[in-house]
C-alpha cells in the first residue's frame, strides 16, 4: 500500500510539469500578455520595458524555464495583476473552495446515498419513481439559475441566508453549496441506485436471503458495500472538480474561491497566478485521488490485497489458444 | 480656467447626496489659500437639513463593484481606471481636487499654486503643513517629489513631467519637459495621489497603501482581488467620516449585485444592467441614479494599414453608422449621440463643422463607390462583452446596407489590447471606448504618435502640432482655436468615428448619503454614510 502511495505521489512530478508546459504554451498562444492588460497608458519604450521586465520578450519555453526553476525552490511566482506571491494568493483563496467543495460533496453523500438505496430497493415503486425525477431535475437545472433562485427565496424574501461571499461563517456555506450540491447529488443517487440493482440481483444476495438473513442486513452488509466502488469513484471525481473550483456558482455567490480566481488571472493574462493555481489544483486532485484509492482498498479486500502484491492492475489470465482472458 | 460646459454637464450629475456633514449642505472640508477652512460645496442634501450631530450613522457599509480592484498603490501598473479611482480618493489624497460642480481645480494637499513662466513648465506648489500620513509622518514636500517620480506607467504624467525641485519642506516646483496648462487638473487624478516616501522604501509591496486619506487599509482583512477592508482614519486632516468601517467587495454578476444589494447586505452598487434598472427602481427600499457619462464609444480605422487608409471608406463608414439605432440595440436609455470624436465634458467641444456627418445612407453609398471595389472590412471587437458584440452585429448589417462587408473578429479585452498597439497594430477597424477627462490636453492621448491609446493609429503631422500649441497656451480663445481645429480635422479625415457618451446608473439603499459623482467616473465615497 506504501509503495503504492509513494509511486501515486511520484506521479505528480510528470503531471506538473506536463500541466505547466500546457497552461504556460497555452496562454502564449492566446492573443495578448498580461503587459498588454497593465500596459494600457504605456508609451513603447515603457511597455517594451516592462515586456523585458517579464520575459516577454523571450521565448515561452525559456519563461516556462525560468518558472519551472523557481518552482524547484518551492516559489510559484509572483501575481503580475495583485502584485503579491501566488503561493499567498492561492492560500488566501483555498479553505473558502474546500469549504464549498466539502460541504457539496457531504450534503450529496448525506442525501443521495439513503436515497438512491431506497429507490434501489424499492425498485419500480413510487420512490423510486419520485427520487429518479428529482434526480433529473437535479441534473436539469443550471446552476446559475439555481443559485439566484435560492438567493432570490432565502436571502431576499425570508432573509435567513446571506446573498454572497463567505464572511457569514456557515450560513454563508448553504446556498452555494446546496447549489453544487444539486447536481451532484442528482448523479450519485442515479449511480447509488443502479450500482445497488446490480449488486440486489446478484448470487450471492440471494443465497444470503436464503439462509435468512434479514433484508437489512443484506442491503446494508452485504449489497452496500459491494455497490460502494462505483459510487467512490463519483464521489472522488466530483471532489477533485469542486476542489479546482465551481466558476459559476462561485461567481452568482461571489464566493472568493480558486475557480473564480483562475478564470480572472486568465482574462488578464496572469500566467504566473494561472499556472501557480493549475499546479496546487493538480496536486490537490491527485491527493484525492490517492484518498479515493486508499478507500477503494478499505472498502474491497480484492483491491487491498492487489496494492500489497504491488501490482494495480489485473494481468490478463492465458488460457488454452493464447488468448487473454 | 473657466469650463463651461463640464460646470453645465457637472450640475447635471452633481448628484452628491449630502448630509453627512453640516446642514446646508456643507460636506467637505477643503483647504483654503492660507489656512483651513470649511468650504461649502453645492451638494445638495438628499435626506433633509436635519443637523448631522442629530442623526445615528450605521457604522459599517459594504460597496460592491463590478470589476476586481486588483492593488492598493495609486501608482501601481495597470490601475488607472474608475474603480480604482473609488478606492484611491478614499485612502490617499491628490495635491489638487476638481469640483465637479464647478469644472475648477481647488487647493486639497496644496494650498496655492502658480505657473512661474507662460511656457506652463514650472508650476509651483505650496502645501498644508497640518497634514500627516496614516503611519503618523508628516506630509513633506520630498514625499509629493518622491509621488511623482515613481509614476512611470502614465503617458499623461511621464509625456510632460521632468523633475521636482523641493524648496523646504511644504514647498516645491514641479518642472514640466512640455508645457501643459492642464497639469493642474491631471494631478488632481486619484492615481496621482500622495504618497509616504519613507512607507514606500521600508515596505515597498505595501507601503504604497499608506496615505493621508479618510480611509485607511485594512489590511488583515485584504483578500486580493475580492475584498478590501477599510477602516475610518480619526486622524483625517479634512473632515471625518462618520462611517466607522466600509468593505469594498467583488460581485461581478450584475444580478447577484442588485439581490445583495435588496437584502441589505451591500448598501452601495455601480452599474446595473439595462434590464435591471426597471426592477430596482420598483424597490422602496433602493434608490436609483442614472447619469450620463464621458465615456465615448467610437470606431476607429487602423489609418496606418489596410482598407482604413481610404478616406472615402471611411467616410462611407460614417455616413453609414445610425447612431440612434446602436444606442437603441445596446438598451441605454441615457446615451448621447457623439457628433465630434471629443470629450463631452471638455470646453472646447465643438459640433459645427464644414461637412457634418450624419446618417445619411445615400451619402455612404456615394463614397463606397469611390473606393473602386474595396468595400471589405474586418472590424476588432471585444465579444466578450455585450455592448461590444450587440453593437458589432449592428454595425455588419448597417454596413451591409450600403455596400460595405463587415467581417467581426472576435477576441476578448487582452487581444484587444494586443492587437491595437500603436507600433504593431494588425486590425483594420474596431471599436472600443474611452474613459475621456474634463480637460482638453486629454484628447492627446488619442491622437499623439506612439501612444498606444492612439486606436485609429493617426500619425497626423497638423494635429500633433496642434496638440503641443494647445496644451501649453494660456489664452483660452487661442486655445479653443486649437482644439476646434483637431475636431475638424478628424471629422474630415474620419479617423474616429464618434459613436456615443454611454450613461450609467448607480443604486443604494434609500436614505444612503455623501457620494460624489464624478461623470468621469472617479467618485469620491469617502463621505457616505447611511442615517439610522
Amino acid at each position: 500500500m506504501h509503495k503504492y502511495i509513494i509511486k501515486r505521489i511520484l506521479m505528480l512530478i510528470p503531471v506538473t510539469i506536463g500541466v505547466s508546459l500546457l497552461v504556460f504554451v497555452m496562454l502564449d498562444l492566446a492573443p495578448g500578455t498580461v503587459v498588454d492588460i497593465i500596459g494600457g497608458e504605456m508609451t513603447t519604450e515603457e511597455i517594451a520595458e516592462l515586456n523585458h521586465e517579464l520575459g516577454y520578450d523571450r521565448s515561452v519555453f525559456y519563461r516556462y524555464f525560468i518558472y519551472m526553476k523557481g518552482l524547484l525552490h518551492g516559489d510559484l511566482g509572483t501575481s503580475y495583476i495583485y502584485k503579491v506571491d501566488v503561493w499567498k494568493l492561492y492560500m488566501q483563496r483555498l479553505p473558502a473552495t474546500l469549504q464549498l467543495a466539502g460541504a457539496s460533496v457531504f450534503l450529496a453523500i448525506v442525501l443521495s446515498i439513503p436515497l438512491g438505496i431506497k429507490a434501489a430497493t424499492r425498485h419500480g415503486g413510487v420512490t423510486d419513481n419520485l427520487s429518479m425525477v428529482a434526480a433529473l431535475l437535479g441534473l436539469s437545472m443550471p446552476n446559475f439559475w439555481l443559485g439566484m433562485m435560492l438567493i432570490v427565496l432565502f436571502s431576499n424574501q425570508l432573509g435567513w441566508l446571506p446573498s454572497y461571499g463567505a464572511t457569514d461563517g456557515f450560513k454563508s456555506l448553504i446556498l452555494p453549496a446546496f447549489t453544487i450540491g444539486t447536481g451532484l447529488m442528482a448523479t450519485l443517487t442515479r449511480t447509488t441506485r443502479s450500482s445497488m440493482l446490480d449488486v440486489l440481483r446478484a448470487d450471492y444476495l440471494r443465497t444470503a436471503r436464503s439462509k435468512g438473513v434479514p433484508e437489512k442486513k443484506v442491503v446494508r452488509k452485504h449489497a452496500l458495500k459491494n455497490a460502494l466502488i462505483p459510487i467512490i469513484t463519483i464521489i472522488g471525481t466530483q471532489l477533485g472538480n469542486a476542489v479546482g473550483g465551481a466558476v459559476v456558482t462561485e461567481n452568482v455567490f461571489a464566493w472568493p474561491g480558486v475557480g473564480r480566481l483562475i478564470i480572472d488571472a486568465i482574462n488578464q493574462r496572469d500566467t504566473n497566478t494561472v499556472t501557480g493555481c493549475i499546479i496546487m489544483t493538480t496536486v490537490m486532485i491527485c491527493i484525492i485521488q490517492v484518498v479515493v484509492d486508499v478507500v477503494y482498498a478499505f472498502v474491497d479486500p480484492r483491491l487491498r490485497a492487489q496494492y500489497a502484491s504491488g501490482k494495480t492492475r489485473r494481468k490478463p489470465t492465458k488460457v488454452q489458444g493464447g488468448a487473454a482472458a | 480656467m473657466k469650463k463651461p460646459l463640464s460646470v453645465v454637464l457637472a450640475a447635471l450629475l452633481a448628484v452628491s447626496l449630502a448630509g453627512c456633514g453640516q446642514s446646508g449642505g456643507t460636506d467637505a472640508t477643503t483647504a483654503a489659500a492660507g489656512g483651513a477652512q470649511e468650504q461649502e460645496t453645492a451638494t445638495e442634501a438628499a435626506g433633509g437639513t436635519q443637523d448631522s450631530s442629530e442623526k445615528n450613522y450605521r457604522e459599517h457599509l459594504t460597496i460592491a463593484f463590478e470589476s476586481q480592484i486588483t492593488e492598493m498603490d495609486p501608482q501601481g501598473n495597470g490601475n488607472a481606471n474608475e474603480i480604482h479611482a473609488k478606492l484611491f480618493s478614499m485612502t490617499h489624497d491628490t495635491l489638487f481636487r476638481y469640483n465637479v460642480e464647478t469644472g475648477e481645480v481647488e487647493p486639497n494637499l496644496a494650498t496655492e499654486w502658480d505657473w512661474l513662466d507662460d511656457a506652463c513648465t514650472k508650476l509651483h506648489v505650496k502645501l498644508r503643513d497640518d497634514v500627516t500620513f496614516q503611519n503618523g509622518n508628516p506630509l513633506t514636500a520630498e514625499d509629493v517629489a518622491f509621488t511623482l517620480d515613481r509614476i512611470s506607467s502614465d503617458t499623461q504624467i511621464t509625456n510632460y513631467y521632468d523633475h521636482t525641485e523641493v524648496q523646504g519642506d511644504h514647498e516645491l516646483t514641479i518642472v514640466l519637459k512640455t508645457g501643459n496648462v492642464d497639469f493642474v487638473y491631471i494631478l488632481s487624478r486619484p492615481f496621482d495621489s500622495i504618497v509616504n516616501k519613507a512607507a514606500v522604501e521600508a515596505d515597498p509591496d505595501f507601503g504604497a497603501t499608506i496615505g493621508t486619506g479618510a480611509w485607511i487599509n485594512n489590511l488583515d482583512g485584504y483578500v486580493a482581488g475580492d475584498t478590501i477592508e477599510l477602516v475610518r482614519n480619526d486622524n483625517y486632516w479634512g473632515e471625518v467620516p462618520k462611517t466607522k468601517s466600509i468593505t469594498l467587495v467583488y460581485i461581478a454578476n450584475s444580478s447577484s449585485r442588485l439581490m445583495a444589494l435588496e437584502s441589505d447586505e451591500v448598501q452601495l452598487i455601480y452599474k446595473l444592467a439595462s434590464t435591471e434598472i426597471d426592477l430596482a427602481k420598483s424597490n422602496s427600499k433602493i434608490e436609483v441614479k442614472e447619469f450620463p457619462t464621458t465615456r465615448l464609444y467610437y470606431f476607429a480605422f487602423n489609418t496606418a494599414a489596410g482598407p482604413g487608409t481610404d478616406v472615402n471608406l471611411r467616410k462611407a463608414v460614417a455616413y453609414a453608422i445610425n447612431k440612434e439605432d446602436l444606442i437603441a440595440a445596446v438598451g441605454d436609455t441615457g446615451a448621447m449621440v457623439a457628433e465630434s470624436f471629443y470629450g463631452n465634458a471638455m470646453a472646447y467641444l465643438t459640433n459645427e463643422f464644414d461637412e457634418k456627418i450624419t446618417y445619411d445612407v445615400e451619402k455612404a453609398r456615394e463614397y463606397v463607390a469611390k473606393c473602386g471595389g474595396n468595400t471589405s472590412l474586418k472590424l476588432m471587437a471585444n465579444t466578450g462583452d455585450g455592448i461590444f458584440k450587440t453593437m458589432s452585429e449592428v454595425l455588419q448589417e448597417q454596413f451591409r446596407q450600403v455596400g460595405i462587408t463587415l467581417e467581426i473578429e472576435e477576441v476578448d479585452s487582452a487581444g484587444i489590447s494586443a492587437n491595437t498597439k500603436y507600433a504593431s497594430a494588425t486590425h483594420e477597424s474596431m471599436i472600443y471606448s474611452i474613459g475621456t477627462n474634463t480637460w482638453d490636453s486629454d484628447m492627446g492621448r488619442l491622437f499623439s504618435v506612439g501612444t498606444n491609446s492612439n486606436k485609429a493609429i493617426v500619425d497626423d503631422s497638423r494635429i500633433s502640432e496642434l496638440l503641443i500649441e494647445g496644451s501649453a497656451c494660456v489664452d483660452t480663445g487661442e486655445r479653443a482655436s486649437y482644439y476646434k481645429e483637431i475636431q475638424a480635422i478628424n471629422n474630415e479625415q474620419c479617423y474616429y468615428v464618434p459613436l456615443y457618451y454611454s450613461s450609467t446608473t448607480i443604486a443604494y439603499t434609500a436614505g444612503l448619503e455623501g457620494i460624489v459623482i464624478n461623470p468621469t467616473g472617479y467618485f469620491d465615497y469617502s463621505h457616505v454614510c447611511l442615517p439610522e
